[in-house]
Order: structure tokens, then sequence, then C-alpha cells
């Protein structure tokens, strides 16, 4: 609540510079307002940001070193930063570990592959350090790509349907925040839940379980859709996150609707290169499902959570060929919400006992 | 939503409706943040 | 509406923009307006009358425009002529043209050795802080030098009028003659196409028509303004309209991003563009599918030479967007018949529906010919040119009883649908250009090795057609292709001159001893087929295999079809592909190959390496 007044707080000058400035000072305005905010959430991070902006650059585009060295020294450093704050931070003491990390790692990473594929256009420091200080999507994603950045940026033009159209989102990302998220689910949902009798314990289980599912989701999809808005403000259209993931009817289709810009990341970095470096599509879907896993947290019940996910896919691409029919449909939607539930009751506690507890329950077990 | 008003209502109810539904969610917004103690982060933010 | 009205009734807006050019520099209908009014003084100082001729010859767009506006206005007949034309060719048109004044470039003056007193420069670098230093330093000083220099210069010779009433004719008649265009014709019988300000504003009318205009369009038309397309369907049509004219940056090849960025950053509604053009959007297009999603833009308008039937479906089906065709000729001012926007007289392969004129088809014995069947097509109607100037023999020839004779084969439909399936004359039509090929011919005959010279036109994805010279030599000389053509540079403007050269020992005649185009023609394509035939096996290959896989009709898959925009492309059968690939070709792919390989050129280049 607190990051997200802050957020704001920045976004009102950058908004505005952002319009009142000479075109060409536009982007310094943003690189400066963003750096100061990293610089006052996370200095840490203000470091690693500039560290890895300034030298991947460098790197990549000044250096005379063979290119596939270049490229591999580029993603050895990424990855092991992003390793090693993943393994010496946990998840649950905030303020410590790098802000934004996860994010602009993987942004990072994207745009030293594009390189390596020669589809970066236009290089420039300046570009390069806008997409990677741009406020709206710093802490909470989406993962944009860069060429989609640039193109924004070369054709921005001031347009007052963005404003209307960042401005609904905006009030509707922090409905799902504030109203869905805190007020509907975790105030009023859980106080409901915790009321029931304990004699129907299987049932306070179920509804814990998807409750807390729809809580991440609705607070996921709120502040993503306040990235986008801020994002419209200043005249980007950043790609969307999320696209109604629970009105999908199977596994696969859901992961290309749900947390949709490091679904698309993986897809293109990671299965890809795996599938078709080992020519076995299963392995590519394996790994990557687990990649994205272990990319929320380095820990074994992140990595059986990414198991679960790729055990859904696959057995969704069993059932993909038959018919298309209403009952079908919402058959798949029901198994979609419940298969997904299910599987994050394994990242839900912070002792895999307790998640295996729950797990006795919900299968009768006990 | 707003595509679906103007299609179905004059320019002026649909301008009116979505003021009034603008306004219904702000004021939920403020009763729900006076209301619930809030969060600790969210788990996604800050990763 | 005629010249007249037009501008009246700009005086209604005179804050609304008409052109946004290089640079960011803005006009707006008020500007255009005080500049036709200063501009009828001039003239008048020039001591021009009504029915005048002046040459209009410059490399600034905002100039081209603004002159021609203001000639028309005062009835003075525009000669509109390429800066690019070398002396000899201008000669040429001035000895034809006679012209009472010019309008030109500083440095065309020189280059094309003009000596005319009635010449104003046009000079525009660096107006701005200059014209400002200018202004204080004339009225500390008015030094009589500095006027001279300017009284001669464009537009510095505007500033010193100020509230003086404009000189031009209160009525104009509509057979005044609006401008001449010399399209083609060798140096000794060289064609003006006159166009009458009736031909032109009953066109102009039919376009604002048939485009259903409307207030607010914004036309993003970067064509060469000394071409009917680019100055009548650009500047003429935005002031017709009471749109805005875009041409903010040259139309350059390697950069179509500048063009994908104006779409949404100007809110265009309407571009103009050659099919050569359209080629180059086929094949740069990654990551800018998207750039004419906008609230604001309408169509594409493709012009000025014939569009593929594939090309046409393939580019718009990248960009989700309708690609109107118009066929006319500069003889037409632009059009005549047109495909879409509506939807009756849209058929993507044909040129559509004749609009505002009638259309004949005609056989070799001048009988009109039955539905389906080809013949000569002949057009009538109010826009019709008046003729070639002071050339009745040319004229004649194509203008008989008001009918046109277009040169064109065409055949019509059952449903009444116009398809062009060849042309009667020789011209070549080359990246948008229309080019004769004994201008070219003539010119190359001036090289002494030369014997003999035939240029023809073949058959070319990305120009429509490619200019082929085929040249027999004289006995025992040599000639390089360097030397050969440092002089056709030197006496060709650059879009005549040819992209390949082949020697011949003798060309292939008919009994009468006429050389047989088309025998030369399969001659020189035989002559290239060896390796283009190779490299397409492979792709029937690739494609024939990634329509089995991808479950999608053949046909339907292109060179460059990519994972975007062909359906079935996912990751699961981009691998299947791969692997039966592997198979076929006997091959190897890496990670890193298959990373790139996202489009079936993209898998070409791939393989094509390989198997090296």
């Amino acid at each position: 609540m607190e990051l997200l007044l802050e957020v704001f707080l920045f976004s009102i000058p950058l908004i505005i510079l952002s319009w009142a400035l000479p075109k060409r000072f536009v982007l310094l305005s943003q690189i400066i307002i963003t750096g100061a905010f990293i610089l006052y959430k996370s200095p840490i991070s203000f470091l690693i940001l500039t560290f890895i902006s300034f030298g991947n650059f460098y790197l990549l585009h000044k250096s005379n070193l063979k290119n596939s060295i270049k490229i591999g020294i580029s993603l050895v450093v990424l990855i092991l930063l992003i390793a090693s704050a993943k393994l010496l931070f946990s998840i649950h003491d905030h303020w410590i570990i790098p802000l934004g990390m996860s994010y602009y790692i993987f942004r990072n990473i994207h745009y030293t592959i594009e390189y390596y594929k020669g589809k970066i256009l236009n290089e420039s420091i300046l570009f390069y350090l806008a997409y990677n200080f741009f406020l709206p999507v710093l802490i909470i994603g989406p993962i944009n790509r860069y060429h989609e950045f640039v193109k924004d940026w070369q054709r921005r033009r001031f347009n007052s349907e963005y404003f209307s159209a960042g401005l609904q989102r905006i009030l509707y990302g922090v409905s799902k925040v504030m109203i869905v998220g805190n007020y509907l689910l975790t105030a009023k949902g859980a106080v409901f839940i915790s009321d029931i009798d304990d004699s129907h314990a299987w049932l306070k289980a179920y509804l814990e379980t998807i409750e807390s599912v729809l809580n991440a989701y609705f607070q996921f999809a709120g502040y993503s859709d306040i990235a986008i808005g801020i994002s419209l403000f200043l005249g980007y259209r950043i790609m969307d996150n999320f696209n109604y993931p629970f009105l999908a009817s199977n596994m696969q289709e859901f992961w290309s609707k749900y947390h949709m810009s490091l679904s698309a990341f993986c897809r293109d970095y990671i299965y890809t290169p795996i599938a078709s470096f080992y020519r076995k599509p299963l392995l590519g879907i394996i790994a990557t499902m687990i990649i994205i896993g272990l990319w929320h947290e380095i820990s074994f019940s992140f990595l059986i959570w990414g198991a679960l996910q790729a055990i859904g896919i696959i057995l969704s691409s069993f059932f993909k060929a038959s018919s298309d029919s209403f009952i079908r449909k919402n058959l798949g939607r029901i198994f979609v919400l419940n298969y997904f539930s299910l599987s994050s009751v394994v990242i839900h506690y912070d002792e895999l006992a307790q998640a295996l507890h729950v797990y006795k329950v919900l299968f009768f077990l006990n | 939503m707003y595509r679906f008003l103007i299609a179905h209502f004059p320019n002026r109810i649909a301008n009116i409706i979505i003021a009034l539904w603008y306004l219904f969610l702000l004021i939920l917004n403020l009763y729900s943040s006076i209301s619930v103690e809030p969060q600790g982060a969210f788990r996604y933010v800050g990763w | 509406m005629n010249i007249i009205e037009v501008l009246e009734r700009a005086k209604s807006y005179p804050k609304r923009l008409f052109a946004v050019l290089h640079d960011g520099e803005t006009v707006t209908y008020g500007d255009l307006l005080s500049r036709v009014d200063k501009l009828s003084l001039i003239f008048d100082g020039l001591g021009l009358k009504e029915g005048d001729k002046i040459v209009l010859s410059t490399n600034d767009k905002l100039s081209v425009a603004e002159i021609t506006i203001a000639a028309y206005r005062y009835g003075l007949t525009v000669i509109l002529s390429d800066p690019n034309a070398k002396a000899e060719r201008m000669h040429s048109i001035i000895h034809s043209a006679t012209p009472d004044a010019f309008f030109i470039d500083s440095a065309l003056k020189e280059g094309w050795r003009i000596q005319d007193v009635n010449c104003i420069e046009i000079k525009k670098a660096n107006e701005g802080k200059k014209t400002l230093f200018k202004k204080i330093f004339s009225q500390a000083s008015p030094s009589h030098e500095n006027r001279e220099t300017s009284d001669h210069s464009y537009p510095a010779c505007l500033s010193v009028l100020t509230n003086v009433a404009p000189k031009y004719p209160k009525t104009l008649d509509p057979s005044c003659v609006a401008y001449m265009m010399y399209t083609s014709g060798s140096t000794s019988d060289p064609k003006g196409v006159v166009i009458s300000h009736k031909n032109l504003f009953v066109h102009l009318e039919t376009l604002m028509n048939v485009y259903g205009f409307e207030e607010g369009v914004n036309i993003l038309n970067l064509l060469n303004l000394y071409h009917t397309d680019g100055i009548n369907q650009g500047p003429m049509l935005a002031l017709y309209s009471g749109g805005t004219w875009f041409s903010p940056f040259k139309l350059d090849t390697a950069r179509l991003d500048l063009i994908y960025y104006a779409i949404y950053k100007y809110k265009i509604t309407h571009l103009f563009v050659a099919p050569t053009l359209l080629s180059f959007f086929e094949k740069y297009h990654e990551n800018f599918e998207d750039s004419f999603q906008t609230p604001d833009f309408k169509f594409a308008i493709s012009v000025a030479a014939y569009l593929d039937e594939r090309l046409w479906h393939s580019v718009s089906t990248i960009f989700k967007i309708q690609i109107v065709n118009i066929y006319g000729l500069t003889e037409t001012v632009t059009g005549s018949i047109f495909c879409g926007p509506g939807s009756e007289t849209f058929k993507i392969g044909t040129i559509g529906k004749p609009v505002d004129c009638s259309i004949k088809i005609i056989n070799e014995e001048g009988k009109e010919v039955s539905r389906g069947e080809r013949g000569e097509l002949l057009l009538k109607g109010d826009h019709i040119m008046v003729g070639y100037f002071n050339n009745p023999e040319a004229t004649d020839k194509v203008l008989i009883d008001g009918w046109l004779y277009s040169g064109d084969i065409a055949l019509q439909d059952d449903e009444g649908f116009v398809k062009i399936v060849g042309r009667k004359k020789s011209m070549i039509n080359s990246g948008g250009f229309r080019v004769q090929p004994e201008e070219i011919e003539e010119i190359m005959l001036k090289v002494n090795e030369i014997d003999e010279c035939k240029v023809i036109g073949l058959p070319d994805q990305i120009l429509t057609e490619r200019i082929v010279a085929c040249i027999v030599l004289h006995a025992d000389v040599k000639l390089t292709d360097v030397a050969l053509f440092k002089f056709l540079r030197e006496n060709l403007e650059p879009e005549k001159i040819p992209h390949e050269i082949h020697y011949l020992d003798a060309f292939p005649r008919g009994i009468s001893g006429k050389v047989q185009v088309e025998k030369l023609k399969s001659l020189i394509s035989e002559k290239h087929a060896g390796p283009i035939a190779k490299s397409e096996k492979a792709l029937d290959t690739v494609i024939s295999n990634a329509a089995d896989i991808f479950r999608v009709e053949q046909k339907e898959i292109s060179e460059l079809s990519s994972t975007k925009t062909l359906s079935g492309w996912d990751s699961l059968s981009h691998l299947a592909l791969i692997t039966r690939l592997e198979q076929v070709f006997n091959i190897k792919f890496s990670t890193s190959d298959i990373m790139v390989m996202n489009s079936i050129n993209a898998i070409l280049k791939v393989i094509n390496k390989k198997l090296k």
C-alpha cells in the first residue's frame, strides 16, 4: 500500500515532465526520476541495475570480444546475479532484497538474446537506460520488450484516449487490489471462511485454497493494471499481463493468459531453445515451468509447483484435439481453477509439512 | 463496457452511467482502504 | 469546386494545418492563403498574365505545393519538372513548352544553364534564424544590394510584401490549363500532358468521393511531387478536401520504421503508396504488424503501378488493412478505375470499377469485345487530358472521339470488374515510374561502341518490372559496364537507369527485320533461370512440408510467412517442422539456428547456408 502510494507520488512529476519538456529531454527525465525512486527505496537495487545497464550495453555494443563470448558473459552474469539474490534473500524479508530485480534481470536477458539474434535495431544507451529505468513496470512488471518500448517512444504523441484509458485502467487496478483483493477476499472472505465450523474441515480447507489463489490473482492483476495505466499516461502501451486466465478451459491456455509477459518470455527463451536442442517438447515444457516456479523463489516448494504446472499442461495436450462444446468448455474452466488452486497449496505455506497437511484434508486422507 | 453503453443508450445517458460507475468504484475503494488494515505487502511486489 | 472556391472555403479555417513537412515544419491554411496572395504580386511583378507558363522545379516540398496552388489561382500553367531531370532533356522541354518564367532551385539554374531573366531562385536553407537576422538588418539599413537578391529569391521575396491587395483574376476559365507534365517521349519528340482546371478539379472531386474523405483527413503521401500521384493525391487532395498533407521525411526503403511510426504519431487516415513500397512492407514488417491498428487509420491506396494479387493479399493480411487500388494514367490526372474502398467495387486482383467515367474494351479491329474477352482499354470522361502540348500527331494517336487509348490490355468479368492482363505499349513500369524504353535507347545509342540497343521490362518481385538493356556492340570494340553506367548516370534520371545490361551477338528478328521483343524477353529470362530454379526447389520443399505440418493449404504459405502471420505455426508445430526439414535435407540445425528460423525466408537462409 505504502509502496503503491510512493509509485503514484513519483509518477506525477514523471508524467508532467514527460509532456512539458522538449522531446529530447523526456527520456532523460524518466531515467532520472526512476533512478531517484530506486535509490530511495533500495540503494542496492539501484547499484545493481546501474551496473547491469551500463555493463551489458558496453559489453554487447562497445567491446571487441567475439559475439559468442559477449553473450556468454552477459547471460552468465545475469543468471548468477538473479540466482544468488534468490538464494541469499528469502521472499519474506522484503526490503532487503533488490527491488524489482526479478523483472529487470529478465528484461536484460531478453535484450541480450535479441542482440544475439541480430534483432536489436535501435541501439542507443539512452533507449537502453530508459528501458531499464522505467518506473511503472519496475517493481511488478510486466516484463515488457525492448523493441515495443522503443517503438512506442518513436511514435509517441499526446493522445487523450490514452489518458482516459489509463485512468480507467488505474481505477480498475486499484479496485482489484482494494475492493476485491483486500476487502472482499481477504477481509470478508477470510473471516467468513474462518467462521465456518471446524466440523466442515474439508470445505474450510477448500475455500481457503480458492480464496488465496483468487486473492493472488486479483492483487497481481490489479498492480499490473496500475503499471499499464501509468504507462499509458506517459504515452506507452505496455503489454497486458493477464487475459482472463480463469476463463481458460485447459492448463496450456491458462498459462498463455496468466502472467503473460513471463510465460511469453519463457516460451521464447527457455522452451524454444531447450525443446529444439533436445528435440523433445515435453522436456521443454517441464524445464520451462520449473524455471517459472523457481523465478518466484528458489525453493523445493516452488520446484514442485512448477512441475505440477508442467503436468497440467502436458495433460491438457491429450484433451486438446477433442470437441469444443459449451459443456466441455465450462467443465474445463472448473478444472483449471481447481487444478491451479490445488497445485498452489504447496507454495502457500512456508513449511512443506503444512501444505502436506492441507492436501491430506483436501483429499480425505486423514 | 463504455462501447456497450454507447451502442445501447444515448450518448448523454451512457456518459452519466459510466461516470456513476467510476464514482461508485472510487467510493468503494475509499471505504475498503479505511475499513481494511493495510495488507502485508504482496508477494509479487518487489520480485 | 474550382480553385477559387476551394481557397475561399479555406478562409473559414485559417488555423487548420495544411501540411506537415520535414523537421516538423507545419503550414496552416492561413499561411497558405497569405502565400498565395503574395505570390500573385510576384507573378504580377514578373509581368505574367493568365495563361502564361512557368517552369517549377525544386527539392523543397512546400515550395512546390504553394507555388503550384498560387499559380492555379493566378491562372498560370505550371510545368512540373523533376529537379533530377538532366539538362539536355530540360532544354528539349523548355524548347517545346516556351515558358515565361522559372521558379527553380539555385543549383538548377546553373545545372540547366538557365539564362532567362524571369527566374526566381528557390532558396530555403536554414530559414528560421536567418530571416530573423535579415529582418532586423533590413530595418536598420535597407541596403539596395540585399533587396536585389531577395527580389529574385523565394521565399525571401515574399517578406517585403505586406498588406498589399492580391492581384489575381476574379474568375477563371475552366478550360484554362492548370499544369503540364512531361511524361515520356524522346528528346526530339517530348510529350507534355496538358491538364486543364476542369480536368483537375473534376477529378479531385471524384477522388474525394471515392475515398469518402471528410473533414480531418490526414494524408501521408511521400511520393515524388513531379509525378501526378505525388502532387495531386498529396497537397492538392488535402487542399481540396480541407485535410492535412503529411510528408515529414524522405521516402527511404531502409527507414520503413519511420512510416510505421508516422501512422500513429500523426493520426494518419490514408496512406498513399506505390506497389514497390508495399513489397518492402511485406519484407520488413517484423514487430510492426500492429502499426496500422490505430483508431484513425482507414486504408492504404496503391497508386502508380500494377499491384500484384499475391502482394496485395499478403500485405493486407500482415497488417490487417484494406489496400485500395487506383488505376489511371498521367493522361487521366491520376485515376479512372477504382478497386475499393466500398465492398461493391472491391475485388483483389482486379482494378475494380470505373467511377465518373466510361470505359470500353476493343479488339484489334476496333470493335467492342464481350465480357471476359481481352482488348485495349479505352477511357472517356471529364478528367481526360486536353492533349499533348503542341504535339497533335501524338495526341491524335491516343485521343480519338474523346476516347483515350490507354495502351493497356484488359478484360471485364461477369460482375463488371476490370482486370489488366497486359500492355500494348512498350512502356516499362519500374518501381512506380513509367519509363519509355525508347528514351533510354536514344541515350544509349549515343555511346559510340553500341551498334544496336533494345530496352525491355522484365517482371520483378520488388520493382514490378526491372529495366533491362540489351546491347549489340560494333565489331571488335569493348565496353565496360563501369564506363557505360557512368555515362548513363550523367544523362538519365536515376529511375530510368537500367538495372541490368546484357550483351548479345544479335537480336532475334522476324521476317520483316523487326526485333522480336517477346522472343528477346524469353531469351533473357532463360539466361537467368538457372540459380533461381534451384532455390525455388528448396522453397517448394519447405512450403509443402510446412503446409503438411501446420495443416494449411500450400498457397497460404509464402516465402514471407512467419510465426506471427501464419496460424498453425505455434511452438509445438515449429519443432515438428524443424525435425522434418532435418530429415528431408539431411542436415542438422543448431539451437541458435532454430531460434532465428521464425519465417520461411529465415528457414531458407539457414538451409542454404547448411547446404553449402
